[in-house]
């Protein structure tokens, strides 16, 4: 299955207790991710194909295993939609990329919070005309 | 300086820039005002050839620093005049415009260039020395927003040189220890710094301040003016307020400023430690409150600004951001409408921090 990595940079991300700030520059939006979805991004980020992600948390969870192959699959989708991954061909040795502390947590649908506030400073009017001297004409 | 994040110019940016300085410097030459400001631990002299700029911008500049031989930026500002040559014209293309003016190609490297539209101004800064231009072609148009925290972005793009930064956040202070107020516009950011600042707190800024994560976690001063809507100024228990406030020329958002060094300068510091990050949320109820909030949203808050103007610098000011936010307290404040509770609450806040 397919290996991922951060888009930048168009992209950028940190992580702070137990979320990931994720900012796509050049759309202007902000993401969050907690939880079961950190732990994916963690390990996406890391090298881990795909395949590996969905292996270990059916591991983990039992329970959710019929489920987790698709939630997984709709999250990386998602994140590709949003510009924050893209496909690379590098491959790693997967078990290790395999972050253990972030898939203790209790299983949860992996999603993407999304804050838009920050679209109008970036989406401002193109600038069409300019004087002589190359000066923008004002709005 | 620092050099991290220089990369080799190109031929054009380096021209044009070269070209700009020089005039700069020419108008420098000229300048009828020179202050000197701090800006965390650097120094900076700002040569006003423009009386109109000084004029406006000085008062919000009112903590001064000691002169030094050699300072980490030198800004000439000035206005076109017959006596002062004409800047070459513009080399980019429409396209290269990003956000907020900021120019592809020509703000990547060892030269930072933004031409900010609305505010009819062009920035020139050299990183490797701290040669800087500010050319403003109508600063009697300049909003009072502009007034109150000027030359944004060259003191962003300093800050960042130097593992600080420009945070959209007020702060004030008591004991030596920060509240840094973090929150989008109309959060209420200017509300609580006054309400404490009325309440005998240090101030450090109602709007923006520098963060500096080492060696200890402080906030710097950068302004020492404050903003708020003419129709609130009465509700502030502040002697003097009305007398010192300046009324704007063109009034875009309906706010006075205040500066603050006028009415009680003791008040007005330089620096704290950052004892906790609060985030405003406005209530209906009198009584204020604080609880535990999320240091993500902290991160988020503080750099919206930067992010969102300056993509060249996005990577690092969230890298920096989040090491100051890490382990310090973050709470939300629920900021009810008795401005003496939310002074309160705001001390209690950094007694539990």
């Amino acid at each position: 299955m397919a290996n991922y990595e951060l888009n930048d940079p168009a992209t950028v991300a940190e992580t702070i207790d137990g979320e990931a700030v994720v900012i796509n520059l050049e759309r202007g939006v902000y993401f969050s991710i907690r939880g079961i979805g950190l732990g994916i991004w963690t390990d996406v980020l890391a090298g881990a194909s795909v395949g590996d992600i969905i292996t270990d948390l059916c591991t983990r969870h039992p329970a959710d295993a019929a489920r987790i192959p698709s939630d997984v699959s709709a999250f990386i989708d998602r994140l590709m939609e949003e510009g924050l991954i893209r496909s690379t061909n590098h491959t790693a040795s997967s078990s290790a990329c395999i972050a253990q502390s972030t898939f203790d947590s209790r299983y949860d649908i992996p999603s993407l919070e999304k804050y838009t506030d920050m679209e109008a400073l970036l989406l401002l009017d193109p600038i069409h005309d300019t004087d002589d001297s190359g000066w923008p004409n004002r709005p | 300086m620092t050099h991290r994040s220089i990369l080799p110019p190109s031929q054009a940016a380096a021209e044009f820039a070269e070209r700009v300085l020089a005039i700069a410097a020419e108008a420098a030459r000229r300048a009828h005002a020179t202050r000197w400001i701090a800006l965390g631990e650097l120094t900076a002299v700002l040569n006003f050839t423009s009386e109109d700029l000084h004029r406006l911008f000085a008062p919000s500049f009112a903590r001064t620093a000691m002169p030094q031989a050699a300072p980490a930026m030198s800004v000439a500002l000035w206005e076109p005049r017959p006596d002062i040559p004409a800047i070459p014209s513009l080399p980019w293309p429409v396209e290269a415009y990003r956000a907020c003016g900021e120019i592809a190609g020509y703000s990547d490297g060892r030269y930072y260039m933004r031409l900010d539209v609305p505010m009819d101004a062009l920035t020139v800064l050299d990183i490797e020395t701290g040669r800087a231009a500010y050319l403003n072609r109508s600063p009697r148009a300049l909003p009072t927003y502009e007034w109150a925290g000027p030359l944004r972005w060259l003191v962003q793009r300093l800050a960042i040189e130097h593992d600080m930064v420009f945070a959209h956040a007020a702060a004030v202070a008591r004991l030596g220890r920060a509240a840094v107020i973090a929150g989008p516009r109309g959060a209420g950011k200017s509300t609580t710094t006054l309400a404490c600042y009325s309440a005998g707190f240090d101030y450090l800024g109602d709007d923006r301040c520098l963060l500096s994560g080492s060696p200890r976690r402080r906030v710097f001063s950068v302004y020492s003016t404050a903003k708020v809507f003419a129709g609130d100024a009465n509700r502030f228990a502040i002697a003097d307020l009305n007398r010192v406030a300046i009324q704007p020329q063109r009034d875009d958002d309906g706010k006075i400023l205040i500066p603050l060094d006028l009415i009680a300068p003791e008040l007005v510091v330089g620096e704290a430690e950052i004892g906790c990050i609060l985030i405003p949320k406005r209530g209906n109820s009198a009584r204020s409150g604080f609880r535990r909030g999320e240091p993500a949203e902290a991160v988020r808050l503080l750099i919206a600004e930067i992010v969102g103007q300056s993509p060249v610098t996005a990577a690092r000011s969230l890298t920096l951001a989040t090491r100051i936010c890490r382990g310090l307290p973050i709470f939300v404040l629920d900021a009810g409408t008795d401005l003496k509770d939310l002074s309160r609450a705001v001390d209690r806040a950094l007694e539990a921090s």
